[in-house]
């Protein structure tokens, strides 16, 4: 038990998957823009990680008994498009505020490099499934949590900074993702994950 | 209705095309590939042995000159000359997984090289795990008689005869490193000496 | 022949918009994943750099070829599957006939296959123009991305660990500024570069 909270506190500062391992910054960069799109974001992607996570544990395993894992980098990607789908439509009948509320980034997410790389991490690191959920769950955790900072971030520097006009948009962002990249660094060795 | 129907099809005939075009082309290069794989590991450990060879012979010389020894499903080769040992090592790095082999001297303690055979490190920081220069420092290396056998050096004094200096910028790597050698070998000790050698 | 001809060329237009007005990381801003972690030293950017080229290229060729028959609700399943399975097929061919190269390529698959340029120009371009210009296109674009990227290498190389190309360059007095090495760095230098371009094409966005 211990080894799984100690995993969820490193995927989130240690192994942050946006800010160590530099994965997600399309969309990180693309969305960031306030805080209230950078949370609907966040929480869709933390959404679509976990569930996929969990979807692609038992077929990897199934791959590996019928010894085809050169499929397995296919196959999870047509999970994620399929679950990216079923959750879209499921949510627009059913829950069709929240829906509205962060729906249209569903489609993004399926092209969001961390839904990929943590699929393929578990399988390079051989996780068992609850080690598996924790991961999935503390690394979408941590993207999310560097998207809300970059954008409250932004959000202060629009009506506070003069940005020089070269900078504006998606410029700045670099210069803030860097900076908190090297704060990140600061805890390096803190939990193993 | 027509809509998804004709989406279902494409999907499913998009999925069947593609697998088969890709298990074809693993079936297709599968052996080749397993002889590649064979080829490097065999200059790796003739090179650790220091037994010359040309691009040819590779096969042969290693047959003249190293035994491989099977203790429970696992495969160790012997320097016929000198009684130095070999073993491959996996384990899983900070993008993927690393393979390595480990040539020990007769004693199973001392190193005398390691040679990586496959790693996705991010190139030129964890990436220098592969490379010669950062390998060399692996040799002359004693391992420990108990845990852990190899440490990252800390501070600035010498090292001690087994501890390593980390990569500069790939410090997570180093670390991977280090728990897959310190992991995997007192499994491989207990079976070499098991052999009752 | 009349050399102003050629400004009016779709070839050309293709190329400039590629290269410059469009470029893939400063205007458009994709592929900014992969471009850190490998433009730390100018050998990596170029292997890089090349490896997109022809996996963009190659393709926007095939989505183009398709482009009549994918519905276009599962359009972005059917760019990941072609992209993916065409990139393990090349892997697989070079682990079988050029087993050094395919060792040295290992880590950069992963980055390619997930590379939003890839996926990007198949949206916007490919699947709306003929085979012929969407080879220009993905070339233009691969060849911008490598040029920034190959730039980029050259700063970072030469502060963090003082060589270009495994070359000195810098005097043997100079302390290495490791920060330039990781990602940190890369940031930074990228900033600096997206200012100085967008000031030059005076390209700008409107809020922060």
């Amino acid at each position: 038990m211990g080894n799984l909270i100690e995993l969820f506190v490193a995927t989130i500062l240690n192994h942050n998957i946006a800010l160590v391992y530099i994965l997600g910054m399309c969309p990180l960069i693309a969305i960031s823009t306030n805080v209230k799109n950078a949370k609907g974001m966040g929480i869709a992607v933390v959404l679509v990680v976990t569930l996929t996570a969990m979807i692609n544990y038992p077929i990897y395993q199934l791959l590996k008994q019928t010894e085809t894992t050169s499929l397995a980098l296919l196959v999870f990607i047509i999970t994620i498009a399929a679950t990216v789908q079923v959750l879209e439509m499921l949510m627009d009948k059913y829950l069709p505020k929240l829906y509205n509320a962060f729906g249209i980034y569903l489609p993004l997410i399926t092209v969001n490099c961390v839904v990929l790389a943590v699929s393929l991490f578990f399988v390079n690191r051989t996780y068992n499934f609850a080690e598996t959920t924790v991961f999935s769950f503390g690394s979408s955790v941590g993207w999310m949590l560097a998207i809300v900072l970059v954008a409250g971030i932004r959000e202060k520097m629009a009506k506070h900074s003069d940005v020089p006009r070269g900078l504006k948009g998606k410029g700045i962002v670099f210069v803030i993702l860097g900076i908190l990249a090297l704060a990140f660094i600061g805890f390096t060795g803190l939990a193993s994950i | 209705m027509r809509q998804y129907i004709n989406m279902l099809v494409f999907v499913v005939i998009l999925g069947s095309v593609v697998s088969f075009l890709l298990v074809g082309a693993d079936l297709l290069t599968k052996d080749r590939i397993a002889r590649n794989d064979e080829a490097l590991l065999k200059s790796s450990i003739l090179d650790a042995y220091d037994i010359s060879y040309s691009f040819n012979t590779v096969f042969e010389r290693f047959d003249e000159t190293v035994e491989e020894v099977v203790i429970e499903n696992t495969t160790f080769y012997i320097d016929k000359e000198t009684s130095r040992v070999s073993y491959i090592f996996k384990g899983s790095g900070v993008w993927g997984p690393i393979q390595a082999i480990m040539t020990l001297e007769a004693d199973f303690k001392t190193i005398v090289s390691i040679s990586i055979l496959a790693q996705e490190e991010t190139p030129g920081l964890g990436g220098v795990l592969a490379e010669a220069w950062y390998l060399e420092k692996y040799s002359g290396t004693v391992l420990s008689d108990q845990s852990p056998y190899i440490i990252i050096r800390h501070g600035n004094e010498d090292n001690l005869p087994n501890e390593v200096d980390a990569i500069t910028g790939g410090t997570r790597t180093s670390e991977a490193f280090m728990k897959m050698v310190n992991e995997t070998y007192p499994m491989y000790k207990t079976l070499f000496e098991s052999r009752g050698n | 022949m009349k050399w102003i001809r050629i400004k009016y060329t779709k070839t050309y237009n293709l190329l400039k918009d590629g290269l410059a007005t469009s470029n893939p990381i400063v205007i458009a801003v994709l592929g900014i994943c992969s471009s850190l972690a490998v433009s730390n030293k100018v050998e990596n950017a170029i292997a890089m750099g090349l490896g997109v080229t022809f996996v963009v290229m190659a393709s926007s060729m095939l989505i183009s070829s398709m482009r009549s028959i994918i519905p276009a609700k599962v359009r972005m399943v059917t760019y990941m599957v072609v992209i993916s399975t065409f990139v393990i097929m090349f892997q697989m061919f070079l682990d079988a006939y050029f087993p050094t190269i395919a060792k040295s390529l290992a880590a950069y698959v992963g980055l390619i296959i997930t590379n939003c340029i890839v996926m990007g120009r198949a949206e916007a371009f490919a699947v709306k123009n003929p085979v012929k210009y969407s080879l220009v296109d993905g070339f233009a674009s691969g060849m911008g991305y490598m040029f920034i990227l190959v730039v980029v290498a050259i700063i970072r190389e030469a502060l963090a660990f003082g060589t270009i190309l495994n070359m000195r360059v810098m005097p043997l007095s100079f302390t290495n500024w490791s920060v330039m090495a990781l990602a940190p760095g890369g940031f930074f230098v990228m900033a600096l570069f997206i200012w100085g371009i967008r000031e030059w094409l005076k390209y700008y966005e409107s809020e922060v």
